[in-house]
């Protein structure tokens, strides 16, 4: 067997596909994430092979900041090592290239999942699926069942508010060639592998009775029907009344959001130790998490959840100060 | 509630918001209501009213109130 050609097979599969894969991975999510397996084999090749190449230019754009290990000792220790190879000899590889090699491989990877997750966040947070055919993702199901199509270019016009719930109405056949009507709260559903609709679950069911002549609750806590045995459906949205806080809660979740990237990536850019980097990285985090609790307090809470107490806030604000001062001399931001 | 509690349902609910997948059919609202037999009751006999409202032609909102003060209020 040819050396060169069995390099070039294992460099183009870890270097380029295995981190296509992950990005893929983390970025169908939820009930999107049959998408990673749908599709062609060589579709799903060519896109991870993409994904994987746009990977390795950020990762070598940025890598070499994060070791600051500068341009030309990569390009002399890849000479070396091209070098060796055409020589047919055992390249050299001091334990330190050796580490910076292994690092460079959990980094790509790591950060594969990274951008894969924080652009699927960005994509669904700012709707940009809902606005741009070209994000939208192949599970059609979704955006009917959760409401989010009356929110496409389509649809806008029927807009009446935030939607909680969704009611179906199927027209279901039985054995016997016979239809009848079920109704009830939509509660789940499942795709088959082809992506088509499989089972749908509902709550609060009822039936159309012929004797009472209205609709009767069916006992129990979930109806499952085969989506096979449906011959039409209807969907009713519940919507609530959009209040005028909500939208400052879209803003400040997104400026929140806005600040979790730019606190995940700016520590990597300082030219610092790597130690540092870590350490200042986790200090950011925790400062930011203590800064969107705040930020939160001030709204409605969230379901489950209630409003902070006087006692709560001044310890998140406390605990919040304690992070940025430890995250601003970790990161000599500012040097006494 | 201790403080730390308090912090800890923050610290759970922020984390979820950012990291959480958020694609479930039925709203956590929702969740909360269906788990909870007497809120149940009430948001279904809501979603019925409105129904009636709707099949009348007519538009209109049902206010639900749930076991915790907290008030819903829905709409045609």
């Amino acid at each position: 067997m040819d050396t060169s050609v069995t390099l070039f097979s294992f460099a183009y599969i870890v270097i380029l596909i295995v981190p296509g894969i992950i990005f893929k991975r983390f970025y169908f999510q939820g009930a999107f994430s049959g998408q990673f397996n749908t599709g062609l084999f060589a579709d799903r090749i060519i896109t991870s092979l993409f994904c994987g190449i746009l990977v390795q230019i950020i990762s070598i754009l940025t890598f070499s900041r994060i070791i600051n290990v500068s341009y030309l000792d990569w390009r002399l220790m890849l000479q070396t090592l091209y070098r060796n190879i055409v020589d047919n000899k055992l390249p050299v590889i001091t334990p330190d290239q050796l580490l910076n090699v292994l690092f460079y491989a959990v980094y790509s990877v790591a950060l594969a999942a990274a951008l894969g997750f924080f652009l699927f966040k960005i994509i669904r947070i700012f709707g940009l699926d809902l606005k741009f055919p070209a994000f939208r993702f192949h599970n059609q199901w979704h955006y009917y069942f959760k409401g989010e199509i009356l929110r496409t270019p389509e649809f806008k016009s029927t807009s009446r508010g935030r939607v909680l719930s969704t009611e179906v109405d199927l027209m279901l056949k039985d054995n016997d060639g016979k239809s009848n009507l079920f109704s009830g709260l939509l509660t789940q559903y499942t795709l088959n592998t082809k992506s088509e609709l499989d089972t749908i679950y509902l709550t609060g069911a009822s039936r159309f009775s012929q004797s009472e002549k209205g609709m009767k609750h069916i006992p129990g806590d979930i109806f499952i029907i085969p989506f096979s045995t449906v011959q039409n459906m209807n969907i009713r949205y519940n919507f609530q009344v959009r209040q005028n806080r909500e939208i400052a809660k879209y803003i400040a979740l997104s400026v929140s959001g806005l600040v979790l990237i730019g606190s995940l990536v700016y520590p990597w850019l300082l030219d610092l130790d790597i130690w540092r980097k870590i350490a200042g990285g986790i200090t950011l985090f925790f400062s930011w998490l203590y800064f969107s609790i705040l930020i939160m307090s001030f709204f409605p809470p969230n379901s489950g959840m209630q409003r902070l107490s006087t006692g709560a806030r001044i310890t998140t604000v406390t605990l919040l100060l304690s992070f940025a001062i430890a995250t601003i001399l970790i990161l000599k931001i500012v040097v006494f | 509630m201790t403080i730390l509690k308090e912090l800890s349902i923050s610290m759970k609910s922020v984390l979820e918001t950012f990291f959480g997948s958020d694609t479930d059919v039925m709203s956590n609202r929702v969740k909360d209501i269906m788990a909870n037999p007497e809120d149940r009751k009430s948001y279904l006999e809501a979603l019925e009213r409105l129904r009636k409202l709707e099949d009348e032609g007519k538009q209109g909102t049902e206010t639900v109130k749930l076991s915790n003060d907290e008030e819903l209020e829905l709409t045609t």
